[in-house]
């Protein structure tokens, strides 16, 4: 699959996070699976989506706030993985690919704050519109607001796919095969970061009840 | 459908909440920082519009209508359904001949900012959501065949959008059935039972969870096991002390990288 369709398939699952649906499909164990079964390895999909849940799971996208864009950032990372050789991927690339994530997840966040400030346009279009009773014009906006989104995100994850995947082109090309070893403590930190963040995520909730 | 005064205005059809309910997936698609859902929230209610004022003769009716409900007004996006529907049979009344209902509105919606906002936001975002990702979580690590990790996210899936969608529908029908009173219906006790149910299966479940990963690691060595563990308390208190989600991901990175190269 070219690397433009799988960023537009990334921005349209992307849009579960908070614009449309919000059904669950763009958290990681959903989609990095997708994103495996349609590059050809479900193996690597459902182990990306593993490592990869529970780093941003206690994040709430609720109200006015800056979160990390997780899910997007997962995909990236999973496709990343994926087509730097897929199964048992070493663990160079996921750090790799994790870092791509981090960094991804970030701009995702200031992506969206920058998409909802360009919806303030549309709003105030939409409330002339609604000054004439305009209701095609307002669905319009709507659907424009949704195809802007989806724009941003998937620029974004092609740009992400385009450079991560030269990065880490280059990195297995660079780096000393020593290297492998040291890193095998990789994946045990990760899980063990996740677990810790979901731990105090429930020990307030807890708290709190 | 309910009981109003005699109308000559069209009355709201099952057919319409079901609408509206389709829309409510794409409550957010206009999320802005001046109206937040304003937008989205109006849109929802198009199929309504429609119905109460069909003819293009309605055109002052329509545009006090979509001013209404187009300043700013925030939910979580499942239980705006309540204020949805809560709306839908104020307007119904409103295009009856009862003008008083749209003040009635206007105050109700101010007041169903902040009680949606937190329940949802407790409810769903806090708890059902982590929990039932948590499960998911637990059934990929468990299972190694595709078979049965499909299965799980099937499961996982539905533990989610079962009340997902149950809140989203029953919201539009009980706001609209219960008008004014609807308030009755966050005090009921069932919200409380729900979130205490999903609280059980997502402690349960990292709990099972860590204790899986801890014997996984385990069979690889101390090292494994204890970088695990560590990470688990390195990310509790890295998070306590910064609060910054990037800080504790990459210091914690480089830490076991670190540790890495020391020991391995």
């Amino acid at each position: 699959m070219s690397t433009v369709l799988t960023s537009l398939i990334i921005g349209f699952l992307s849009l579960d996070t908070t614009v449309a649906f919000q059904v669950l499909v763009s958290q990681p164990i959903f989609s990095c699976p997708l994103l495996g079964w349609l590059l050809g390895d479900l193996a690597a999909g459902f182990e990306m989506g593993l490592l990869m849940q529970l780093l941003w799971l206690g994040i709430i996208p609720a109200g006015a706030r800056k979160y990390p864009e997780g899910n997007l950032a997962s995909m990236v990372a999973c496709v990343l993985v994926i087509q730097s050789g897929g199964e048992n991927f070493p663990n160079l690339v996921f750090l790799l690919a994790l870092l791509v994530a981090l960094l991804v997840s970030y701009l995702g966040a200031t992506l969206t704050v920058l998409d909802r400030r360009l919806n303030g346009l549309f709003f105030e279009l939409a409330r002339r519109a609604a000054e004439h009773g305009q209701l095609k014009l307002i669905l319009a906006l709507d659907v424009f607001s949704v195809a802007l989104y989806l724009g941003l995100m998937s620029l974004l994850a092609l740009a992400s796919l385009l450079f991560g995947g030269w990065a880490i082109e280059q990195a297995l090309a660079l780096m000393p095969g020593f290297l492998e070893a040291k890193l095998a403590l990789l994946k045990p930190a990760v899980l063990g970061i996740g677990t810790g963040f979901m731990a105090r995520h429930f020990y307030l909730s807890w708290k709190r009840k | 459908m309910v009981n109003s005064p005699v109308q000559t205005r069209p009355r709201i059809r099952k057919i319409d909440l079901f609408r509206v309910f389709l829309r409510s997936f794409f409550i957010q698609s206009l999320w802005n920082f001046r109206g937040l859902i304003s937008v989205g929230f109006g849109v929802c209610l198009f199929p309504v519009l429609k119905r109460l004022y069909p003819d293009r003769t309605d055109q002052k009716e329509r545009v006090e209508f979509l001013r209404r409900h187009f300043k700013f007004f925030n939910a979580h996006p499942y239980m705006a359904s309540y204020a949805l529907g809560v709306t839908i049979r104020l307007e119904e009344e409103a295009a009856a001949g009862h003008p008083e209902a749209c003040q009635k509105l206007e105050r109700l919606k101010d007041l169903l900012i902040t009680i949606l906002g937190a329940l949802g936001d407790q409810l769903f975002w806090a708890t059902i959501k982590p929990a039932s990702l948590l499960v998911g979580t637990l059934g990929l690590l468990w299972f190694q065949d595709t078979a049965p990790r499909l299965a799980i996210l099937a499961i996982t899936f539905l533990l989610y959008n079962v009340p997902h969608f149950y809140i989203r529908y029953l919201g539009i029908v009980d706001g609209y059935q219960k008008g004014l009173e609807v308030y009755q219906s966050f005090n009921s006790a069932s919200f409380a039972r729900l979130q205490r149910f999903y609280l059980v299966i997502g402690v349960g479940a990292l709990v099972v969870l860590t204790v899986s990963l801890a014997l996984q690691f385990s069979g690889q060595g101390w090292l494994p096991l204890a970088t695990y563990l560590a990470a688990v308390g390195v990310a509790i208190g890295f998070e306590r002390i910064s609060g910054n989600f990037y800080l504790a991901i990459l210091f914690s990175v480089i830490f076991f990288v670190f540790v890495g190269f020391l020991f391995l």
